[in-house]
């Protein structure tokens, strides 16, 4: 490249200015791909007896003491590279992802100012591959029909299926746990359970049909190999990641706390990166610089009732919205006097069981309303900043009793018109914003199931539909959809979003994955994560070249960001 | 029959199976609040409404991606879809509780303006679907 851009300098060139302007063009190409030319602080090379070099390991190195771990992934020849502003001079343990294997040895590297250090990785094959199994690869596992499989997708906001496949209980105890297990919050985590204040009722005769299933499927016959446990099944993992997946950066942000769930993550202008947490009454934020942690409390009006936020969104005054589930009602916090104001529902709208799961306070500035939904009546409701009162629409009357209906993610267009999904069903809705009139779109895939959305500055509605496993657009002009299948079978992504180079980006809770699609192309990426992550709302920056990725560990306590090296 | 009332009935044929099939193939998960584990009660859904948008100035050729709007007569809510590549719709319906004869059926396009919807009910039992033709003319 030298060479090429010392030959087109005219010849009169002192060598004093070539070397100039040589330092010039680096300086002006490096900021398009910062990683390509940086220094490396650690480095080395994957191998095991099986494959000898191993292209897609995941590589994570964390410095003693500290709550930042930084992953990479091997190369097509088993090599990996720290670079150096990643790595700060300490010591590091180091640890690895590929399915099948583990690190022969304890993983260890000392990281000097100014030099690469190396640490070569030997592999040997793990001895108990089930505990690598991602809710995903189990599901792909197991014998089974769709229909079978698909209620334990319930599961996975809590747990993951490993939990399930491992029991050895058969089917009258099986469908007592799951009687037992609807009387758990969604907002609970394995660290951190919370029971109903209201409780929920399955019938004997489904948890009997699910339970029937499960005891094909778990370890209830008792079978052991020289391993240890045995399935009737064989295991199957998904392939390492290959090519394009394999460049890429992770940070992981450990959070002070094991019981913290991350479930909304949004960075703002400052640097901070801020956090919903789905079952303690905080709002959290890092400092992405350094990973501080901080965390603004705010007062439980149901003290009785589980607690904790899912989702957070900015309004136009750069406050921060917390929809406060089992709490009902919303928080607003402006993070310039660190205050928060409570708009909580009032006693004629509320019950034992209210829920507010979502909320869009995008557009409030048009009319001073502010969206949200209650998962109990199935209904939309609206706040009034003025007053504070909140108003009920119901956009399922007339539909058929038979179907459960559940208004979850939400958007907002430049009217503050309000477009929903329903996620117990298959439908994206509309609600005018002046006349409260409403809109039902069935998806084309039926029961599809549609989660969380962004409305982009088109017009397009992006969304996953959860069920179905699928990515989808929904043209808001057009009041058309297009659909695409995600890559892996049992996905069941939760939300995505669009870059700034039309590029969708998606999370999921089972399969430890971040897919990046791009919808002209039909062509995808699936980026591995260093260890079990459940993902739930999934944020691109699109002021970094490349972008950059940015969604919370929900239940282990991580807030990740993922940089692709494009 | 004529080779035109041939091809209406062989899309009505074709309309009514692929109404059933869908009506079948319509299970699985669903969730609000509720268990997430429940399967859709099927015997709670009301009258389906099933038909083509026809181009009447092509021989009744099916006109797709045309808007299908359904909606119960004096109420604040709507049902939208679009017809496929052969011009047929397929909305699920209402409750069974509502009456199909408060329901209205209407389609647009641009380029096009619907001259009448022509309805009729393939059989007097509850629930039977309602078959409605969307008879558009280019304008």
């Amino acid at each position: 490249m030298s060479k090429l851009q010392v030959r087109v300098f005219p010849p009169i060139m002192s060598k004093h200015k070539i070397r100039i302007l040589l330092w010039l063009a680096i300086a002006l190409i490096a900021p398009a791909s910062p990683h390509a030319q940086e220094s490396v602080a650690l480095s080395g090379r994957v191998t095991s007896a099986e494959e000898g070099a191993m292209e897609g390991v995941l590589v994570s190195a964390q410095q003693s003491g500290s709550p930042i771990t930084v992953t990479v992934v091997t190369d097509q020849s088993g090599s990996y590279r720290f670079p150096a502003a990643r790595l700060a001079p300490g010591s590091y343990a180091l640890r690895i992802r590929a399915a099948g294997y583990e690190l022969d040895g304890a993983g260890a590297a000392e990281v000097a100012a100014g030099r690469t250090a190396t640490a070569d990785l030997r592999l040997r094959k793990a001895h108990d591959l089930a505990a690598q199994l991602t809710s995903t690869e189990w599901l792909i596992s197991m014998p089974g029909t769709a229909e079978q499989k698909r209620p334990l997708i319930e599961c996975m906001s809590c747990h993951t299926v490993e939990r399930i496949v491992r029991s050895k209980l058969r089917a009258p105890e099986l469908a007592a746990v799951l009687k037992r297990m609807q009387n758990y919050a969604n907002n609970s985590t394995v660290q951190h359970p919370q029971k109903r204040v209201v409780e929920r009722e399955l019938s004997d005769k489904r948890a009997r049909e699910v339970a029937d299933y499960l005891e094909t499927i778990n370890l209830s016959a008792g079978e052991t190999s020289s391993a240890g446990a045995a399935w009737s099944y064989p295991l199957q993992t998904l392939p390492r990641p290959r090519g394009r997946a394999t460049r890429v950066i992770i940070t992981e942000y450990a959070l002070p706390r094991a019981t913290i769930a991350p479930h909304d993550v949004r960075p703002d202008q400052q640097g901070f990166v801020w956090y919903s947490n789905f079952v303690e009454p905080y709002l959290g934020r890092i400092d992405a610089r350094t990973g501080a942690h901080s965390e603004f409390r705010y007062e439980l009006p149901k003290p009785n009732a589980p607690a904790g936020a899912l989702a957070l969104e900015p309004d136009q005054d750069g406050n921060w919205w917390l929809s406060m589930m089992f709490q009902s009602g919303l928080v607003r916090f402006d993070p310039r006097t660190q205050q928060f104001r409570h708009f909580p529902i009032p006693p004629d709208l509320m019950s034992d069981a209210t829920q507010q799961s979502l909320v869009m306070p995008g557009r409030a500035k048009v009319d001073g309303k502010v969206w949200t939904n209650d998962v109990d009546t199935r209904t939309i409701m609206r706040l009034d900043l003025a007053t504070g009162a909140y108003e009920r629409i119901d956009p399922f009357r007339g539909m058929p009793k038979g179907r459960q209906h559940s208004p979850y993610g939400l958007a907002a267009d430049p009217d503050n018109n309000l477009y929903f999904m329903d996620f117990g069903d298959e439908s994206v809705g509309r609600v005018d914003a002046r006349t409260l009139r409403t809109t039902l779109y069935p998806t084309p895939t039926p029961a599809s199931r549609p989660r969380r959305t962004m409305l982009d500055p088109k017009g397009r509605l992006w969304f996953a539909e959860f069920a179905a496993n699928k990515v989808a657009m929904f043209d808001i002009h057009k009041e058309s959809f297009t659909e695409w299948d995600v890559p892996t079978p049992h996905t069941y992504p939760y939300d995505v979003f669009l870059d700034r180079n039309g590029e969708l980006w998606s999370g999921t809770m089972s399969s430890d994955r971040v897919l990046r699609f791009d919808p002209a192309s039909g062509t995808s990426t699936e980026y591995l994560l260093p260890q079990q992550t459940n993902i739930r709302r999934v944020f691109v920056d699109d002021s970094t070249t490349p972008v950059t990725f940015w969604t919370g560990n929900n239940h282990h306590a991580a807030i990740i960001k993922l940089e692709p090296l494009d | 029959m004529n080779r035109f009332r041939v091809a209406l009935f062989t899309r009505s044929l074709v309309a009514l199976g692929l109404a059933a099939g869908v009506t079948l193939a319509v299970s699985g998960g669903a969730w609000a609040g509720g268990t997430g584990l429940d399967e859709r009660d099927e015997d709670e859904a009301g009258t389906p409404f099933f038909g083509f948008a026809k181009d009447l100035g092509l021989r009744g050729k099916g006109i797709a991606d045309t808007k299908v709007v359904a909606e119960i007569k004096g109420g604040n809510a709507s049902l939208v879809t679009r017809t496929d590549a052969q011009g047929h719709f397929r909305i699920a319906g209402f409750g069974k509780d509502i009456d199909p004869g408060t329901v209205e059926i209407t389609c647009s396009k641009e380029g096009y303006k619907l001259q009448r919807a022509a309805r009729r009910r393939l059989s007097n039992d509850p629930g039977s679907p309602v078959e409605v033709d969307c008879l558009m003319v280019k304008q």
